[in-house]
């Protein structure tokens, strides 16, 4: 059989296997096949490779291959964001748990200050006993407290661990309490002798509209 | 497929695609079931080996694509993409085998596998003489055949998929219907 030499009928014809033809080019291409017995052929001949193509296409799992797929870009970008929030909340908890173990209380009011110290049965050494300094040993004006350096494991400890603040009565703690809220900020503390100012009576100029 | 229909259909596409971009995971499992069927025909017709090569394959081209959804500007419709993205890998591996078996580069031409005999022994009679009348075909014939008759691309999406030209897609289409109907005259 010789080959229909109408070679844009024969373009479409895979269109019509497909269902791809729009309604006027559908009735002219079905016309022409019904007169062109090539034409009929090559048609036959494409809609049973068709057939045959779908008969062997093989099955996908459909839901092994979602779940290979990598997240959309929003909830990456989502995800980085809320890991990097967990991050900036581990190091600044972290952080401040380093502070807070390191920073034994070196300077409190009072008439007396209780540093912590390790217990006796964490570390025998009677030189590192609780010190207490009395307001006496300041200085006149702008006292002076110099603290032994806490050794490693009452640095550790910190004021609230070793249980001190017992030693306290309700006056000085309240103006612990008082002091605490006029520091600005946390000092920092070095593992060295420490000497910090502190002032029994505020100075004139710290009082605040008197002036 | 007419081409209104096929416009409905490349919209949805674009739907899902802009719905998964916007965190909806949803939207993936409904392209690929959109897709998947196709992928892996066609992967089947021009000679992968069914089963785990399939799979791999299809697969591939999914996470490959998914992977660079933010770079697809919607030029071609999202199916012709996967088909070009498809095409890419099969190359590659071709290549790879090739390497690994110390023989020559293949052209980009090239994408398809070469259909194993010993597989077409084992398949079934219509798989059979599927595979006898492809393996007839150059691996260019192939591809553009299987996308015209199994896919139902048009000539300009073969060529986007298939990296040449329209005109050359539509020589290597009727080529290769000559070869196909002469082997069914046998």
């Amino acid at each position: 059989m010789s080959e229909c030499q109408n070679a844009e009928i024969r373009d479409r014809l895979p269109d019509l296997v497909h269902d791809g033809l729009d309604a006027h080019t559908r009735a002219a291409v079905e016309a022409h096949v019904e007169g062109c017995a090539s034409c009929r052929a090559e048609l036959k001949v494409l809609r049973d490779v068709r057939a045959m193509f779908d008969a062997g296409t093989p099955r996908v799992d459909v839901a092994r291959i979602v779940g290979a797929l990598p997240a959309p870009a929003r909830r990456r970008r989502w995800m980085d964001w809320r890991i990097a929030a967990g991050i900036a909340v581990l190091v600044a908890g972290g952080g401040s748990i380093a502070v807070l173990n390191r920073d034994t209380p070196r300077v409190l009011p009072g008439d007396s200050v209780a540093v912590a110290q390790p217990t006796p049965r964490e570390n025998p050494n009677p030189a590192a006993q609780p010190v207490l300094i009395a307001d006496s040993q300041r200085a006149n004006s702008g006292a002076q407290v110099a603290v032994s350096p806490a050794t490693d494991d009452a640095a550790r400890g910190g004021l609230a661990m070793t249980g001190r603040l017992g030693d306290l009565s309700e006056a000085q703690l309240e103006a612990l309490l008082k002091e605490i809220d006029q520091l600005e900020a946390v000092p920092v503390t070095e593992p060295g002798p420490v000497v910090l100012p502190v002032s029994t009576t505020r100075p004139a100029s710290s009082r605040g509209g008197d002036l | 497929m007419t081409d209104a229909a096929r416009g409905r259909d490349d919209n949805r596409d674009f739907e899902l695609i802009a719905q998964w971009k916007g965190g909806d995971e949803r939207a993936a499992t409904e392209l690929v079931e959109r897709h998947a069927t196709a992928l892996a025909r066609f992967a089947a017709s021009v000679g992968v080996q069914s089963g785990g090569d399939v799979d791999e394959l299809v697969q591939d081209t999914f996470v490959r694509a998914f992977g660079s959804l933010d770079g697809f500007r919607g030029d071609s419709s999202f199916r012709t993409w996967l088909f070009t993205i498809q095409r890419r890998l099969l190359v590659d591996r071709r290549r790879s085998e090739r390497r690994r078996k110390g023989g020559l580069e293949l052209k980009d031409d090239d994408a398809a596998t070469e259909f194993d005999a010993l597989d077409a022994l084992v398949a079934g009679e219509t798989a059979q003489r599927l595979q006898q009348m492809m393996a007839r075909l150059s691996p260019t014939q192939r591809e553009v055949f299987a996308l015209r008759v199994g896919e139902g691309l048009s000539y300009k999406e073969i060529a986007v998929a298939a990296g040449t030209t329209e005109g050359a897609a539509r020589v290597h289409y009727h080529n290769a219907m000559r070869v196909v109907k002469e082997l069914l005259d046998e």
